[in-house]
């Protein structure tokens, strides 16, 4: 209880210049946006679509991870870690479903 | 808002609770101001249906027919009764599907929760910060494993005043007045992630990914529970959400991440 009631009412201490920094990059994340062909209430296509995407991206920037960091992080921000773990597994033993690089 | 208003509202079952728990989303406000128009008109055709079947009763036996003679085949009667229930079903509809629409308003998502059923317990990801933890050398992610805190651990003495069979060994911290993305799935049976506060109850479902969109107007400690059975610990998988300030939400990830 005593901890509930420290989150709630602590004052934010004062800041770094560093930490104030961060602190307005978090702020400023924003997760995979909505797209209009996934209107549906379920999700799975556009993770998977999202995925490859991300994969589609290496492809054509020749596995560049800077570039493509932003599909990377979409497709990790709405794909449960499971589903991309198998995935990238499947990528290695070359029995990937979807893009292949 | 004040940090004893919190304690007030009710966000948890309570013994022998007849009421909803306190909304904290537009969603669980207008299901709640709907179920209150619903009992509302019920009252009126339940006192209605009563009177009519007492007074038919009371008034009318196979001797006495001379006042149902009167309305006998009665054109206006049946235009009446006709109209009348179609016009209360009216009523009720209306509402309702305004209600049901507005659900499932869309707006732009800030933070994406994956909420993962397991048998039998819950986890939770939000992996929105990867990459910029990734950028800042750290391989921290915000993921969150939750077990029911058992009895025994509850009596201890830094535990007191903890919900039974409601509390878990870790409360999934999240911002208020942000639009989330809820992504509800499972990795073995159906679950169903349910908080009576939030008017939100999902099926998990595993190998889909069921989206809910909720914004949180308050801060607070939130429960819920397993809502679909899924075996034999079904009832021993709760969840406790606790809801900051979304500045405070903020700073906690910076404290966690970096
Ligand atoms: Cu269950």
């Amino acid at each position: 209880m005593s901890k509930i009631n420290k989150i709630f009412s602590d004052k934010i201490p004062e800041l770094s210049e560093k930490e104030e920094d961060l602190l307005h990059q978090v702020k400023n994340v924003r997760t995979t946006p909505r797209d209009q062909r996934f209107p549906s209430q379920n999700q799975a296509l556009h993770c998977w679509n999202r995925y490859n995407e991300w994969l589609l991206c290496m492809k054509q920037t020749g596995s560049d991870d800077d570039k493509c960091q932003v599909y990377r992080q979409w497709s990790v921000s709405i794909c449960p870690n499971d589903w991309l773990e198998n995935w990238d597994e499947a990528r290695e033993e070359g029995r990937f479903m979807g893009v292949k690089i | 808002m004040r940090i004893e208003k919190i304690f007030f509202l009710c966000d948890a079952p309570e013994f022998a609770q007849l009421r909803l728990q306190d909304p904290s989303t537009t969603t669980m406000e207008g299901l709640i101001a709907f179920n209150k128009h619903l009992l509302f008109v019920m009252t009126i055709i339940v006192v209605l249906v009563g009177w009519l079947l007492f007074a038919t009763i009371s008034n009318y036996d196979e001797f006495n027919t001379q006042k149902s003679q009167s309305f006998f085949h009665s054109n206006a009667l049946e235009i009446v009764w006709t109209s009348l229930p179609a016009l209360t079903l009216l009523n009720l509809a209306s509402p309702s599907f305004t209600l049901l629409y507005s659900m499932d308003e869309i707006s732009t998502p800030e933070i994406s929760v994956k909420i993962i059923g397991h048998q039998w317990y819950w986890s939770y990801e939000i992996s929105d910060f990867d990459t910029m933890a990734t950028c800042m050398d750290s391989d921290k992610t915000l993921k969150y494993t939750c077990y029911l805190l058992t009895e025994e651990s509850i009596s201890q003495k830094n535990y007191l005043g903890f919900f039974r069979l409601l509390e878990t060994n870790k409360r999934v911290l999240l911002p208020s007045n942000t639009h989330l993305r809820l992504l509800v799935t499972s990795v073995d049976v159906l679950h169903s992630w349910a908080i009576p506060s939030f008017g939100v109850k999902v099926d998990a479902c595993p190998g889909r990914l069921n989206q809910v969109n909720v914004f949180l107007k308050r801060i607070g400690m939130f429960f819920g529970q397993c809502s679909e059975i899924c075996g034999v610990n079904h009832g021993f998988m709760p969840i406790a959400l606790l809801v900051v300030p979304s500045i405070q939400y903020h700073y906690f990830v910076v404290s966690k991440l970096f």
